[in-house]
């Protein structure tokens, strides 16, 4: 009897292991890839491998030799930037962009691209290496300022964007009708979310502005005054964040005024 | 002879139990098979109650805009860190 027990245990645990790592595989596929955008900035290895190709550039001995090392560098040069502008247009950098935007942000990100094609079928036509630098500095670096201008006014829109569609969204607005429906006062939520939106749609504009002409001689600035709309914005956000809380703490306090009392009661006091 | 008879016929009910319940558990293995469910699962969701995800308003736009600053905060400082970089710097 013991060993028929033993066996219809054993026979019990082989036929529902199976069934118990099934549910196991299940409850970890559930879970949600990691989405947040990776930076686009050079990395430490990417820094080294530049660093070499402009020595060995400068290193090389005068004539031939160093331009064609100075046109190899120059086709690196481009060539990571388009790199990096085709990674910056698709995938998660711009997935905060709703459609217009990121539309518009993609247009700004293409004609870079176009740009830097054009430098890179003019360096094969350069005969001296001042004329390679001249072209680097100049078109490559300075009409686009893609790791110091681009990058950041894409990423700026985008968030700019996000803003404006969560203060416009759906879920927001139905939740403050509600609010107002029961009698609470939204005002100052309502008036902190249209000013955070107004400030994200300059900032949108602003840093839309650069995205299209990354090579401006005031894009620091430009940058400048666009991330302090953003910080209005912000500022704004977080003024309405904070009118939530009051309301949520003046809920939970003060209790429920009673909604049958007759309109002429003035309490025991009264006359 | 007869106390033999006896002592095979309780063997073969026995035999018969054993099939019986490996059966069960078979069939009831297989039957959490098919419909994608595991048992683990069906005995968890029996009588204790699930806590409702929250309605109330106040708590829905604090719970938006929370995340809309955060991850405001995210992008303002990767803004900061590709402003400085010196990736379009070079020094011939």
């Amino acid at each position: 009897m013991t060993r028929l027990i033993f066996s219809l245990l054993l026979i019990g645990l082989l036929t529902t292991s199976p069934a118990i790592g099934h549910a196991q595989d299940t409850a970890g596929s559930t879970k949600e890839p990691t989405t947040a955008a990776k930076s686009l900035r050079h990395n430490a290895a990417e820094k080294a491998a530049r660093k070499q190709a402009l020595e060995e550039a400068k290193k090389a001995e005068k004539g031939v030799k160093q331009l064609e090392k100075f046109k190899l560098l120059a086709t690196k040069m481009i060539t990571e930037r388009q790199e990096k502008l085709t990674a910056l247009s698709s995938g998660n950098h711009t997935k905060k962009c709703r459609v217009a935007a990121k539309t518009e942000a993609n247009a700004a990100i293409s004609a870079a691209i176009s740009r830097l094609k054009t430098d890179a079928a003019t360096v094969p036509t350069l005969d001296s290496t001042d004329k390679v630098k001249d072209l680097l500095r100049s078109n490559v670096i300075g009409k686009n300022h893609v790791y110091v201008a681009l990058i950041p006014a894409v990423r700026g829109m985008c968030v700019s964007d996000l803003i404006i569609a969560k203060v416009d969204s759906a879920k927001i607005k139905t939740a403050l009708t509600k609010l107002e429906s029961e009698g609470v006062d939204v005002s100052t939520v309502e008036d902190n979310l249209a000013k955070a939106k107004n400030s994200a749609q300059a900032a949108y504009d602003a840093y839309k502005k650069i995205a299209n002409n990354p090579g401006s001689t005031t894009y620091k600035a430009d940058l400048a005054a666009a991330k302090a709309q953003l910080k209005e914005a912000k500022g704004f956000l977080s003024a309405a964040r904070d009118a939530i809380d009051e309301l949520k703490a003046a809920s939970s306090t003060v209790p429920a005024a009673p909604t049958e009392e007759p309109a002429t009661s003035s309490g025991p006091l009264g006359n | 002879m007869e106390e033999q008879a006896r002592k095979g016929g309780s063997k073969f009910l026995y035999v018969l139990l054993a099939l019986g319940i490996i059966a069960l558990i078979g069939g009831g293995v297989a039957w959490f098979r098919a419909t994608g469910q595991s048992p683990e699962s069906v005995t968890t969701q029996t009588p204790t109650p699930q806590p409702q995800p929250s309605t109330d308003p106040k708590t829905e736009v604090k719970g938006e805009l929370a995340t809309t600053l955060s991850d405001l905060d995210t992008d303002l400082g990767e803004i900061t860190l590709d402003e400085e970089s010196d990736d379009d710097t070079v020094d011939f």
